[in-house]
């Protein structure tokens, strides 16, 4: 159990942890001289984010887009699959070592292989955003779907529940917190898939904006596009706290 | 009750229940298994570890099939009398889902195929009411207590008016004085509702207090010991004292036969 402190502090210390790195940043880094055309010091990024502000927008909606699209697919149909599997054990034998085989295999390898079945558009960026997310949450739905305890399983068979109320009633509900526990991952992984989708192939996006920085050495750029990246995963990550708080509201 | 004459509410005979071992072989855990039980009755049931005393509830609520001989719910077989919902079943850990309010979970069995339906929240309320949990109806289970919770498992078993009320040792883990005082409102809702209620315990109080008869089982495999009669101590219908003399003596009786099993 963690220990829960005061409750000023709960805001009052994270935001003063972050201001002092800040702080540190700032100053210490010149003074330990560090060129800033390798660190840019976050007063110089700050003034990139506003002047470029036209062109950093530009680049953040096609990833935002391709994330978000790879993270309900690949989390969605990491979902159906699970629910397929637990009800059908054949097919959970035969099919899931082949995708435990498959996730074997880095990204990174199969990046190029998705764009050249995909093409240069923003589709190969989903299908890689969504492929980063699936494994996770296909794991940790079928653990949720089958964590229902050996009483509820008969609860529902003395009240003959079929097994798609058995599904709606009981399983569901059983696996959310575990679904949920993973699409906080997926809110980070998905943004991922997107930027290396984008170093591949594409002269969009935050993430064809890094490697264009980086080859420029344009790195008030590079820093600027990858807060846009952090940004974008932090807000994922909200929407995805923000459901999970309103799905479960009650505390075992 | 005049059970000579009265319908059996559950009839064994010759009843071998066992399950499948992960080796395939056949555990039995119930074994000759002979019972009789008049609609309407209070049967405890008590043993020691093993003697398959959840297992014959569970054979009731058709949960188990049985291996051999014959076991008749209500003159015919407990698949038919579970698809009927006369039967229902209160676990020994209340089994609430915590996604549910009380007044959720009380209302499950009536959200759940056809035969759900008659029945309705006004039931629940007025279950909620009997059992002093109207202050508690929108509370998750893991804000109330043990006790409550237990309860609330009584009253979701009760929403369908089960004619048989299976419960596998659900005061177990309480405190004596809740147990005490779950056991006198039970017997009192056995009197309003005419059920027949079939109650496994590990406290020979609870079996002795309870039954109007106790059945004492034997155990690997699980074989009647004995069957004490203690309706003559209650046919007044009348709550006995927990002091009471012959009680204490039924209580005696009982712990002298169980530490030959």
């Amino acid at each position: 159990m963690s220990i829960k402190l005061p409750s000023p502090w709960n805001i009052v210390l994270p935001l003063g942890g972050a201001v002092s790195v800040l702080i540190a940043w700032q100053f210490l880094l010149p003074l330990a001289g560090v060129p800033s055309y390798i660190v840019p010091t976050p007063s110089e990024i700050g003034g990139v984010m506003t002047k470029e502000y036209a062109l950093l927008w530009r680049n953040f909606w096609p990833t935002l887009h391709e994330s978000v699209l790879g993270f309900l697919f690949g989390n969605g149909i990491a979902v159906i699959l699970a629910i397929v599997f637990v009800h059908n054990r054949y097919l959970q034998a035969a099919y899931f070592p082949v995708i435990l085989f498959l996730n074997t295999i880095p990204i990174l390898a199969l990046a190029p292989v998705i764009i050249l079945m995909f093409g240069l558009g923003m589709a190969p960026k989903v299908v890689i955003a969504a492929v980063i997310c699936f494994f996770p949450t296909l794991v940790n739905m079928i653990r949720g779907l089958e964590s229902i305890t050996p009483n509820e399983h008969e609860l529902f068979r003395i009240l003959s529940a079929s097994k798609a109320e058995t599904l709606w009633r009981l399983r569901l509900p059983r696996a959310a917190p575990f679904l949920f526990s993973s699409l906080r991952i997926a809110s980070a992984t998905a943004v991922i898939g997107a930027v290396v989708g984008e170093w591949i192939g594409s002269d969009r996006g935050l993430g064809a904006m890094i490697i264009q920085a980086t080859f420029n050495y344009q790195s008030g750029r590079l820093y600027a596009a990858i807060v846009l990246c952090s940004l974008l995963s932090i807000s994922i990550f909200a929407l995805v706290v923000a459901c999970e708080k309103w799905v479960i509201r009650y505390h075992d | 009750m005049n059970a000579a004459h009265a319908d059996f509410a559950i009839a064994a005979k010759a009843l071998d229940v066992g399950y499948q071992s992960a080796s395939g072989a056949l555990n039995i855990v119930l074994q000759d298994f002979n019972l009789d039980v008049s609609a309407g009755e209070f049967l405890t049931i008590i043993g020691p570890s093993g003697c398959g005393k959840s297992t014959f509830l569970r054979a009731v609520a058709d949960l188990v099939q049985p291996v051999k001989g014959s076991l008749e719910v209500f003159g015919s077989k407990p698949v038919d009398s579970r698809l009927k919902r006369d039967v229902s079943f209160v676990f020994q850990d209340s089994t609430l889902l915590p996604w549910r309010t009380v007044l959720e979970n009380v209302l499950l069995p009536l959200q759940i195929g056809k035969a759900g339906t008659d029945g309705s929240s006004g039931d629940a309320n007025a279950l909620l009411d009997m059992l002093g949990l109207s202050n508690f109806k929108n509370r998750y289970p893991g804000q109330i207590s043990g006790g409550q919770k237990q309860r609330v498992a009584i009253a979701r078993a009760l929403i369908s008016k089960p004619k048989i009320l299976l419960m596998d040792e659900p005061f177990g883990a309480l405190d004596e004085i809740t147990r005490d005082r779950l056991n006198d409102e039970l017997l009192r809702i056995w009197r309003d509702t005419g059920m027949t209620i079939l109650f496994v315990t590990h406290s020979i109080m609870e079996a002795a207090y309870l039954g109007e008869r106790a059945l004492i089982l034997s155990a690997n495999p699980g074989r009647v010991r004995k069957i004490v009669d203690l309706r003559s101590l209650k046919d007044n219908g009348q709550t006995l004292s927990r002091e009471d003399p012959r009680l204490t003596d039924a209580m005696r009786d009982m712990r002298n036969e169980l530490s030959h099993c």
